[in-house]
């Protein structure tokens, strides 16, 4: 849904283009890391720590070297990711390589490692009291204030309010990414050149790791991806590449396939973060809120950079509160890392502050919509803080005017556990959340692309990145194809995924790959297509038109044409004839300043790239067995101006599913006592099925604001997919009058029977 | 005790793996390292692992031996393309060195002149996607291995190992199975389909060309398994519901969540 | 993975020979067994296994002498599609169709979902991490004191409090079936019983060939009620089996003791009583009479009486 008027694009956003790469994914020849080499390499396995603090003080390899078809056993001596002391169950302590995984694997359990424990803490709450052990993961203390902002006078406002409310929202969920591909690479060595193929969201950061942490030099590590099997933010590492490496070195360099079990790929890579608050809020009695002081503490297991600093911003930017602080306490706890998932914030962030809006309507008696409406910030108002940036996204107060007369809002909203009560005795609920997201200006690095030109007249664009989900690649095709003029089918992928022969297209993981990528290959087609033109002005059709300039061109359809007679046209193919190889490169990045104009789109005020989204939810409780089910969910989502829509619409569905997933599946079950992980497998943490939602339930809207700043105005999108679960949280608040507590984990139905007090 | 007296107490399963019989697969079991079969009875029982530079490193096509892996790598890379992974190059008596075309033909030797031959251990024959394989095979060794490590059909993917994710399934007989809890030991006489076999390498299957049309994918880890969980439902019912895919596929897992897209696909059928 | 060597039996006897000294392990569908052999969880693996699916003959669903008889080796799938099963014995195709996935079902055999070992978070810990008293008469149990929301409202048995893994299990006992080994023919409500690594009474080198169930009284219904947090491949967090006709009723319940519970108490007050929801509630909420639960799993107590009573309804 385009919200303001733009010129028509002729490849952008049509529906009708496939995915370059289907053919290789529907026949089984899309290349993911460990598919190569069959019966040329040996294959890794690694062994974990069964303590969750303290000290390697012994490791004993000799039954295992001594057992048939072990090559070799490495330790943290080998290994430089890996560290001697502990500091979470589960942490990598040794590695084995082998002829085959089932020998590897079995001949970890040879190894006899021998620790000396040390006092710990698991719990976060445990972590934060004074006198308590600490994690050693940062180094004096088990918390950090990531953020801690003030803006006017919070505490004069809420004590001056006529309305105050305190409110404390309990953890949110926390699970591991479980991407369908465990975590695996094959790493080979000749001379001292390095060769790895990883899965990778950000294939060049990934080799930037490898060079530091072997301190080689970057010209002889060479990295590939092709195709990843789903990353949400967990594939933005090194992905075992710097363990393949030194296994691989440590047998002469013959290759290894380092392939990690669905258990231990769990254990030792990224979870996402639970994250509780306490939220007083200051109001008037009509809903005008006066003040907030929010504090948030987020568990960020043994990850010391824990990027928990800013789950608060949606509520710093969606709402007009003039008298505000914002505080974020990062706690380190004896668990695994917490890291992205989909997001650095925003999920657990948004089901904090939404819990906290909605209690504070509920206090109010006031209907939740209406309470944020009343309080919604301008589209185009700066934001309230320094550096005052204008976040653009025009369309959050949009998208929650069209949820709420899509969803059918107004007939439906009842006051929480009244009037709800279904013909099948369930209880109905329907809430509405959405907020400013911080996606989309995931930093300032340069991205960069290259695009190169064929004798035939087609194009290939050399994308420094691989194929998620998303089909990152295949949005720079688009650009490419819309900014030379050609058609989707005459622009193909050239070389991607590796290191030596492309730019860095940066990460694909907050949303920042279309900014960046995006906006590198959109340099990249301007500056090839301004040498085109130049070689086109000398080619039989054309040249003998009077005083031709290339300011005179313009293409379309794989052909140039005379602006003043557009019958005078060549096809790019006569361009390509007798010129010599073409090719265009460009840097873009995504950034909060005020970005280069873009074809027709003047510069303006607007500046940001910030995808957005809202969404809303329809359930029903069924108070006898807890049980939720998901009537109607929808997903609006601010793409800025929709490049590659058949991914979109694909990122927007999914969306909703996964918002279900946090809301209402996935989740972990540790042993407390010891740290250790009872839900390394799909079935104890509770990965969805087909059965556990209905598709035709779930509906999706891309909307266009169109800001400046992105390429052709494009926001990423990857991450406001997901970010408002609280929808459905609040939802069920909706139904039930009561809140779920969420206990680190989702609302199964045996804490909704907890909460309405049958459990 | 004549020599084939001696012979005789010692298993068959030790004479296989130590007189380097390639029966197709790119390697041979965890066989590295194979001592020639010698008529001494203790030389042959024993299994010599390698951990230093100094065991030789035996091509598993035609017998030569490399002092480094990375010599053996080379060699491989150029004689033996990996095109060569079904080619069955040919059975030898570990007793006599004599060469025969057919496991059968090597059998029958070997029931005529030395031990019964009733079922050589190891060593197991079907069929993937149309073309006949006869492999030797660990017995720990699931299928899910077999096809992607020895028959380098990468399409099938293992996504937890343990039959809670789906990404593994085949067809065996037509019926799907999950490879990744198959024992490729107890494969023999199977017809298996993987994701390779639906395509006559020219054309897309209707169903994957549906795919395609419909973009039913997003990173394609799960595609395969799905794919392969569809044929065999439209096999059974042409034209299903979206309730009938659903349960169909109740056993499959997609992490990129790309449920709905993917059910809607396959309703309907082809 | 475990080494192991494979074997093929040719026959009941040749099987139960080549597992007669106790360290060897039988495997049908496997889909079991070798995700405890993929996660090494227990501490003295089988040596060997003996492939079951060698022997002819144990593949068949019939009605004889008065009896449904299925062969162990059945496929889930087969008796979950049997119109005989769905028609007469409408409890059990419920509980095999509530098995898992398809493929796991196409695999799985009735004997093996019947023999297969705990699902405790604690005893399926990869690599044997928590070596508890299931494995080590020695050990202690873990979940008692830390995780135990899938656990046992009943308390333990043998030490443990496991939920019962298997959705046939009920179902089987709330026939009154009985189960015939290699060596003998026992009710089914005796073949259950915690013992080691087992959730039944056979003996080493035992295997299951048969399952009879007797043919039930005219107007007999039956249904399968089961309750997981997913809608597919869970394991029964509770289950309810009911098998009700003239003045006989028969109540069993999964996922709440380590193996299958009879509700008597339910079925003293629904026997004989014409169903509605009335009734239905009255008898469910004796299910759980005698309940205690553990530290979280309360919940338990309130599914268990609702399975109950949606089982009791279905058979109205």
């Amino acid at each position: 849904m385009a919200l303001v008027e733009r010129p028509e694009m002729k490849v952008i956003g049509k529906l009708e283009n496939p995915d370059k790469l289907a053919y290789h994914v529907v026949t089984g020849n899309a290349d993911f890391a460990s598919d190569r080499l069959a019966g040329r390499k040996l294959y890794g396995a690694i062994k974990c720590s069964t303590i969750m603090k303290g000290v390697i003080t012994k490791i004993d390899a000799t039954k295992a070297l001594a057992e048939p078809g072990v090559k070799a056993v490495v330790t943290h001596e080998d290994v430089p990711s890996w560290k001697e002391g502990i500091f979470f169950w589960g942490q990598p302590v040794a590695g084995v390589i082998a002829d085959d995984p089932f020998i590897a694997e079995r001949a970890c359990n040879l190894i006899e490692v021998e620790y000396e424990d040390r006092p710990g803490v698991f719990d976060p709450d445990e972590a934060m009291k004074s006198g308590a052990p600490l994690t050693g993961i940062r180094p004096d203390s088990n918390t950090n204030l990531a953020t801690n902002l003030d803006r006017g006078d919070p505490d004069t406002a809420i004590a001056n309010a006529p309305v105050q409310l305190e409110t404390t929202q309990g953890y949110t969920t926390t699970y591991q990414h479980a991407t369908l591909e465990p975590h695996q690479s094959v790493s080979w060595w000749v001379g001292d050149n390095l060769y790895s193929w990883i899965p990778s969201q950000h294939i060049h950061g990934a080799k930037n790791s490898v060079v530091n942490a072997f301190g080689m030099p970057a010209n002889k590590v060479h990295l590939f991806t092709h195709f990843t099997g789903c990353g949400h933010g967990d594939k933005t590492g090194d992905n075992t590449a710097i363990e393949s490496a030194a296994m691989s070195r440590k047998v002469n360099g013959a290759p290894v396939n380092l392939i990690k079990t669905r258990q231990k790929s769990m254990l030792t890579h990224s979870w996402m973060f639970a994250i509780k608050s306490e939220i007083k809020w200051g109001a008037t009695a009509d809903g005008e809120i006066l003040g907030v002081d929010a504090k948030f503490y987020g568990d960020g297991g043994s990850n010391a950079m824990a990027p928990i600093g800013n789950c608060h911003f949606g509520l710093r930017t969606t709402y007009d509160i003039p008298d505000a602080r914002f505080q974020v306490t990062t706690i380190t706890t004896n668990s695994p890392a917490r890291g992205y998932w989909r997001c650095v914030n925003d999920p657990p962030g948004a089901c904090n502050y939404d819990r906290a809006l909605y209690k504070l309507a509920a206090h109010l008696d006031m209907d939740p919509y209406q309470l944020i409406m009343k309080n919604i910030r301008e589209n185009d108002a700066p934001d309230l803080d320094a550096p005052y940036r204008v976040w653009g996204g025009i369309a959050v107060k949009d998208m929650f005017e069209w949820l709420h007369e899509e969803s059918g809002y107004a007939g439906k909203w009842h006051k929480p556990g009244e009037g709800n009560v279904m013909d099948d005795g369930r209880l109905h609920g329907i809430a509405i959340t959405g907020h400013w997201d911080s996606h989309g200006s995931v930093n300032g690095a340069s991205r960069g692309g290259i695009v190169t030109m064929c004798p035939d007249g087609t194009a290939l664009v050399n994308v420094g990145g691989g194929r998620g989900p998303s089909g990152g690649p295949i949005t720079c095709v688009h650009i490419v194809a819309e900014t030379l003029g050609m058609k989707y089918e005459d622009v193909g992928l050239g070389d991607w995924g590796a290191t030596d022969t492309t730019l860095d297209a940066g990460i694909q993981a907050g949303s920042g790959f279309t900014s960046g990528a995006g906006t590198g290959f959109l340099n990249a087609a301007l500056d090839l297509r301004g040498k085109l033109f130049s070689y086109a002005i000398q080619k039989a059709g054309l040249r003998d038109i009077e005083g031709i300039t290339v300011d005179d061109l313009d293409a379309e359809n794989s052909e140039v044409f005379y602006k003043k007679d557009p019958t005078k046209r060549i096809t790019y193919r006569q361009v390509m004839s007798g010129t010599p190889p073409l090719a265009g490169s460009g840097f873009g990045w995504a950034s909060h300043t005020k970005n280069r104009a873009v074809g027709n789109v003047p510069l303006g005020e607007v500046c940001n790239s910030n995808g957005n989204a809202c969404s809303a939810a329809e359930v029903a409780v069924d108070p006898e067995t807890g049980e939720v089910e998901v009537l109607n969910h929808w997903n609006a989502v601010d793409t800025g101006r929709t490049i590659f829509k058949q991914g979109t619409i694909k990122e927007m569905r999914s969306g909703s599913e996964l918002q279900i997933w946090q809301a209402l599946y996935s989740g972990s079950i540790w042993d407390k006592a010891s740290g250790a992980c009872l839900s390394s497998n799909y079935t104890e943490a509770m990965m969805p099925t087909s059965m556990c939602f209905k598709g035709e339930n779930l509906h999706q809207q891309d909307f266009e604001s169109y800001d400046a700043a992105g390429p052709y105005g494009a926001h990423g999108i990857g991450e406001p997919c997901v970010t408002n679960y609280s929808s459905i949280i609040c939802a069920i608040f909706n139904a039930t009058g009561k809140w779920v507590e969420p206990d680190k984990g989702p609302c199964t139905p045996d804490k909704v029977l907890k909460a309405l007090g049958k459990a | 005790m004549s020599e084939i007296e001696e012979t005789k107490q010692i298993s068959r399963r030790q004479f296989l793996k130590n007189a380097g019989i390639v029966v197709g697969g790119t390697a041979v079991g965890s066989s590295f390292i194979l001592a020639a079969c010698k008529g001494d009875a203790s030389e042959v029982t024993k299994t010599v692992t390698v951990t230093s530079a100094t065991a030789t490193f035996k091509c598993p096509y035609d017998g030569q031996e490399f002092d480094t892996f990375a010599a053996l790598q080379a060699h491989v890379e150029e004689k033996h393309q990996e095109g060569d992974a079904v080619t069955i190059t040919k059975f030898v008596s570990p007793y006599d060195g004599k060469e025969f075309d057919t496991l059968e033909a090597l059998k029958a030797h070997l029931d005529a002149n030395f031990v019964s031959a009733e079922s050589a251990p190891g060593i197991v024959s079907f069929v993937v996607n149309g073309k006949p394989v006869t492999l030797k095979v660990e017995d720990y060794w699931t299928l899910d291995f077999i096809l992607r490590d020895r028959l380098a059909l990468y399409g099938t993917k293992n996504g937890c190992g343990v039959g809670q994710c789906g990404a593994c399934t085949v067809l065996i007989d037509g019926v799907p199975t999950f490879s990744c809890l198959t024992l490729g030991i107890e494969c023999g006489g199977k017809t298996i389909e993987t994701i390779e076999g639906l395509s006559n390498g020219t054309n897309l299957s209707p169903l994957q060309q549906k795919f395609v049309d419909k973009e039913a994918f997003q990173c394609g880890f799960c595609t395969p398994g799905f794919i392969m969980a569809a044929k065999a439902l439209l096999a059974e019912n042409p034209n299903p519901t979206v309730d009938e895919v659903r349960e169909a596929v109740s056993g499959h897992i997609c992490t990129c969540h790309n449920f709905k897209n993917t059910i809607t696909t396959i309703a309907g059928g082809v | 993975m475990y080494k192991i060597t494979h074997v093929d039996a040719t026959s009941v006897d040749d099987a139960v020979a080549k597992l007669a000294d106790g360290s060897a392990a039988p495997i049908a569908g496997g889909t079991d067994l070798i995700t405890t052999l993929k996660g090494m969880c227990i501490p003295t693996p089988p040596a060997k296994l003996v492939n079951l699916k060698t022997i002819s003959g144990l593949k068949y669903i019939k009605e004889e002498g008065g009896m449904l008889k299925i062969g162990a080796l059945t496929t889930l799938t087969e008796i979950a599609k049997s119109s005989v099963v769905k028609s007469k014995y409408t409890v059990l195709a419920e509980a095999a169709k509530a098995v898992a996935s398809p493929e796991l079902r196409n695999a799985g055999t009735i004997g093996g979902n019947i023999c297969q070992m705990p699902r405790c978070p604690y005893f399926r810990n990869e690599n044997n991490a928590f070596n508890c008293l299931r494995k080590d008469s020695s050990g202690l149990c873990y979940a008692l004191t830390d995780y135990n929301v899938k656990h046992s409202i009943f308390g333990a048995a043998s030490g443990c409090v496991d939920g019962c893994p298997s959705d046939v299990a009920p179902a089987l006992v709330a026939l009154g079936a009985k189960i015939k080994t290699s060596k003998r023919t026992v009710d089914a409500a005796d073949f259950f019983a915690v013992d080691g690594l087992d959730i039944t009474a056979l003996e080493d080198g035992e295997i299951v060939v048969e399952i009879q169930v007797p043919e039930l009284a005219s107007g007999t219904k039956s249904a399968y009620r089961k309750f997981a947090f997913r809608k597919s491949i869970d394991f029964p967090l509770v289950s309810a089996a009911v098998v009700i006709g003239g003045s006989n009723a028969s109540i069993v319940l999964g996922g709440v003791y380590p193996i299958p519970r009879r509700a008597a108490a339910a079925e003293d007050a629904i026997k004989g009583k014409a169903i509605d929801e009335t009734s239905a509630a009255a008898a469910s909420e004796q299910a759980t009479k005698g309940s205690v639960a553990l530290g979280q799993n309360k919940y338990k107590i309130q599914i268990a009486k609702v399975m109950t009573k949606r089982a009791i309804l279905a058979c109205k």
